[in-house]
């Protein structure tokens, strides 16, 4: 088992600085650098940047470099806003993506996964096709149109929570519900549907057979084997959140990760995108991994040796 | 027992215990199944006329999703109207432009404004003959003798007309038309895009008292044209669209719709109420905040709201028609998903044929590959993508001739690239499992003893088999890669303007979500609805391919 764990760190390692290494190497080919202007710079100047920023170094020794940084956190300066590294500028567009994302991912599980296993409890009632048409709708809503539609009508309409920013904790309502929005139905449609087909198995039967109080059979025994779906997937889904939505940043006007990548992108800032999109991957993969852990904390039948 | 116990059974009798049912096939059973489903049936419905408001909408529009008119941004489609005369009915928009409609709802003529006083608030408009001339042959017109221009006027020997700056009140340069030659093209031109009259002569007749005097220079006061280029301009300009053309000369079309003419009646509109407490208003205009005045008769109130026919989704901050747009926009994003899905489609049914088939270590590899592209954000390297294959055009030499064969400025063949490349991975893998299983059947055992190639194995006998799954995934990948593209489109990074998807729609409609909500809620809706259709449909088709998944 602990081996296993092992094996897998090793490859998560690897994973990121592949990840790392594709990242760098795209950004190279794309024609036209940081310093490409609608004006072209005059070559003496763009001999002293590149030179500023060891560019003109070859490509190799510019990777190895750069992995050198990588390896001590350091995720070199942005090329674009003068004076500031990778580093700050995460350590800045972080906590407010955080924020968001970690309120909204209390939401989705404290309320898709109840409301998931509630509308399988009462399958075919009134609770359960409102809980299923909301959740269709959440599924098939964009994640801008919800944002949108919310600021329209709690923001500008009723005028009940400020359109953008997060001065109050009104200001966190919209974007949290704008992003747990698809997710939520999603884990609300996954956990009714696990939880319908664990409800058929024969040990719930027994167990109910046994005379064990339903709260017990629905608590002990179905609900664990009912979440493993919903853990595959809220696993990565956390990593994803947590690191910002570009466009619930884009249409709240919140200062997070999710802007700097995009602005980045645009404005082909190397060390900003690669530093990004390595955090990025890094909580992805890290995520992932602790979704493989948690299998086996909740069924041990799942052996990860094999 | 005898034999006579026995008696022989008539032989047709037999045919009561055949089955009366007509046997189908895998797919008509798929069908009937699919047909009694009726979230399916309600799916396919959506997904049917979303599809054909894409393919025939465009043909019944009047616009172009190019279109602009910006006198006519932000129209929407319920309108407010002013009536200052009996049934002439005039909408003012947010940029204080005015427009008539007529009682149905149809936009008659704009009116631009020609004086502004700022300090008092009020703005004087006009009604604008707008032209633009069609298959007008220009020739050689030369200045009759004894006609002597103005010194500082300009003369085209082609259209035989002369311009002539002036300073006007306000100090701005006007452009009037100095003299007009009497075969000028342009008395006799078919006019396609004005309002009053259906020749420039009848017109000129008509409005401008241009009669016999036609040669008079004298007529400068009548044709004051509003444009920002100076005369000298706008006559090497009419010039300039002259190709050599031994037919005759032809003016492009819209070339010479910067000629404005205002007409007379003047139509005021006093705005200094707006803002001001009613105890600071006169009497009588306690709770007005505009006045219009229209041929000496003032209007106060909002008369009536009715739709806007001409656009009846309203226009958007360009002034192009909504509807149309959002039509086009349907032809964009749903072609960009179809064929993102069939790229996916071929290499993840290749790719995960191959790796399931061949098994052992060719599969390990094939599969770790894609455990690592999957281990990778795939937005992001879409975004990357996106902005890489921006950049580059691919121009090659052909017959001594460079044709560009790729430009990736043009969003839309990137969106597809992109979209195309990346998202395979879960069709792989599910190829890859069915054909695990299937391989192992004994149809396949068959096929190989009498020596069919593996090729052959592969697209005749394990695809077909597994294609129930595949078309499954493919009907869920549609609505994703609709999403997809209108995410990627909203953050600014989709199909260049003046093409539009959805999603360019969506964000284009942002800036202006508190006054101008229709521009957003219509692509949205188109969003969701597309989205639930194809939802539906594939879940239908799931319990359809296969019951044993049937879930509830």
């Amino acid at each position: 088992m602990g081996n296993y764990y092992i094996k897998r760190l090793i490859s998560v390692f690897f994973t990121i600085i592949l990840i790392a290494t594709i990242t760098f190497f795209l950004m190279r080919a794309i024609p036209g650098g940081p310093f490409t202007r609608e004006r072209p710079v005059s070559p003496a100047i763009l001999e002293n940047l590149e030179k500023k920023y060891n560019l003109d170094d070859p490509l190799i020794i510019q990777y190895l470099n750069y992995m050198k940084g990588l390896a001590t956190f350091d995720l070199g300066p942005s090329f674009k806003i003068l004076g500031t590294t990778v580093n700050e500028l995460i350590v800045e567009g972080f906590p407010t993506s955080a924020k968001i994302g970690g309120l909204a991912a209390i939401l989705i599980v404290s309320v898709g996964v109840p409301i998931g296993i509630i509308s399988a409890l009462k399958q075919n009632s009134i609770i359960d096709y409102i809980v299923m048409f909301g959740a269709t709708l959440g599924v098939t809503l964009p994640s801008f149109v919800l944002a949108t539609g919310i600021i329209y009508i709690f923001a500008v309409k009723y005028e009940l929570i400020p359109p953008t920013g997060l001065g109050s904790w009104k200001g966190y309502i919209g974007p949290v519900i704008a992003l747990s929005g698809y997710s939520l139905s999603f884990v609300a449609r996954l956990t009714r549907s696990s939880m319908l087909e664990v409800l058929r198995q024969d040990y719930v039967r027994t167990a109910r057979a046994n005379g064990i109080s339903e709260f017990k059979v629905i608590a002990k025994h179905a609900l664990k084997n009912a979440l493993i779906p919903v853990i595959t997937y809220v696993g990565p889904m956390i990593a994803a959140i947590l690191t910002g939505s570009f466009v619930i940043e884009k249409v709240f006007d919140l200062p997070g990760m999710g802007t700097y990548f995009v602005d980045s992108v645009s404005n082909r800032d190397y060390t900003v995108i690669i530093g990004m999109t390595v955090f990025y991957a890094a909580f992805y993969v890290v995520m992932v991994f602790l979704v493989d852990v948690a299998y086996s904390l909740i069924d041990p039948r799942i052996k990860l040796d094999s | 027992m005898s034999k006579k116990d026995f008696r022989f059974v008539k032989k047709e009798s037999n045919l009561d215990l055949e089955q009366a049912r007509v046997s189908l096939t895998y797919w008509q059973d798929v069908w009937r199944r699919l047909k009694k489903n009726k979230m399916a049936m309600f799916g396919l419905l959506i997904v049917a006329s979303i599809v054909l408001f894409a393919i025939f909408g465009p043909l019944f529009t009047d616009f172009d999703y190019k279109d602009q008119e910006l006198l006519l941004r932000n129209l929407p489609p319920k309108l407010e109207v002013y009536e200052v005369e009996d049934n002439v009915f005039i909408h003012r928009t947010e940029a204080y432009n005015l427009i008539e409609f007529n009682e149905e709802g149809y936009v008659v003529d704009l009116l631009e404004q020609v004086t502004i006083d700022e300090a008092n608030k009020i703005y004087y408009y006009s009604y604008i003959k707008e032209f633009e001339y069609l298959l007008v042959e220009g020739g050689a017109f030369p200045l009759p003798a004894g006609v002597t221009l103005d010194a500082e006027a300009f003369y085209s020997e082609v259209w035989g007309i002369a311009l002539i700056n002036v300073l006007a009140d306000d100090g701005d340069n006007q452009v009037i038309i100095h003299y007009v030659h009497p075969n000028s093209p342009f008395l006799s031109g078919n006019q396609t895009n004005g309002t009053v009259a259906d020749t420039i002569e009848g017109l000129v007749v008509d409005q401008f008292v241009f009669t016999d005097d036609i040669s008079n220079p004298d007529l400068a006061d009548n044709y004051t044209i509003k444009s920002d280029r100076t005369a000298l301009f706008m006559i090497l300009d009419m010039e300039k669209t002259l190709p050599p053309n031994t037919e005759g000369i032809r003016v492009l079309k819209g070339k010479l719709s910067h000629i404005k003419i205002f007409s007379e009646d003047i139509l005021i509109l006093d705005f200094g109420l707006r803002g001001l407490d009613s105890s600071e208003k006169p009497e009588g205009y306690e709770d007005v905040e505009y006045i219009i005045t229209y041929k000496g008769k003032e209007t106060t109130k909002i008369t009536d709201t009715f739709s806007n026919k001409t656009y009846p989704w309203g226009t958007d901050f360009l002034g192009r028609d909504v509807l149309t747009r959002v039509m086009y926009g349907a032809r964009i994003s749903l072609l960009v998903a179809l064929i993102a899905t069939l790229v996916n489609f071929l290499i993840g049914i290749t790719y995960g044929s191959i790796s399931g088939f061949f098994g052992g270590s060719v599969d390990n590899i094939m599969m770790r590959i894609v455990d690592i592209i999957n281990s990778i954000p795939l937005v992001l390297y879409v975004i990357l993508l996106m902005v890489v294959l921006r950049e580059f055009v691919i121009d090659v030499e052909i017959f001594g001739k460079n044709r560009v064969i790729f430009n990736g400025a043009d969003g839309f063949t990137t969106i597809i690239i992109a979209l195309g490349s990346v998202y395979w991975t879960g069709m792989a893998r599910l190829v890859r499992g069915q054909v695990l299983s299937l391989k192992e059947q004994e149809y396949v055992l068959a096929a190989r003893t009498i020596g069919v190639s593996n090729r052959k194995i592969i697209y005749r006998h394990l695809i077909p088999n597994a294609l129930g799954p595949i078309i499954v995934s493919m009907t869920m990948m549609i609505p994703s890669a609709v999403f997809t593209e209108a995410f990627l489109s909203f953050i600014g990074i989709g199909v260049s303007a003046p093409q539009a998807s959805w999603g360019t729609l969506a964000n284009e409609a942002l800036g202006g979500i508190t006054r101008y909500t229709y521009q957003l809620v219509y692509p949205s809706l188109a969003i969701a609805i597309t989205m639930l259709g194809f939802n539906f449909l594939g879940d239908g088709l799931r319990d359809a391919l296969d019951p044993r998944l049937r879930k509830g």
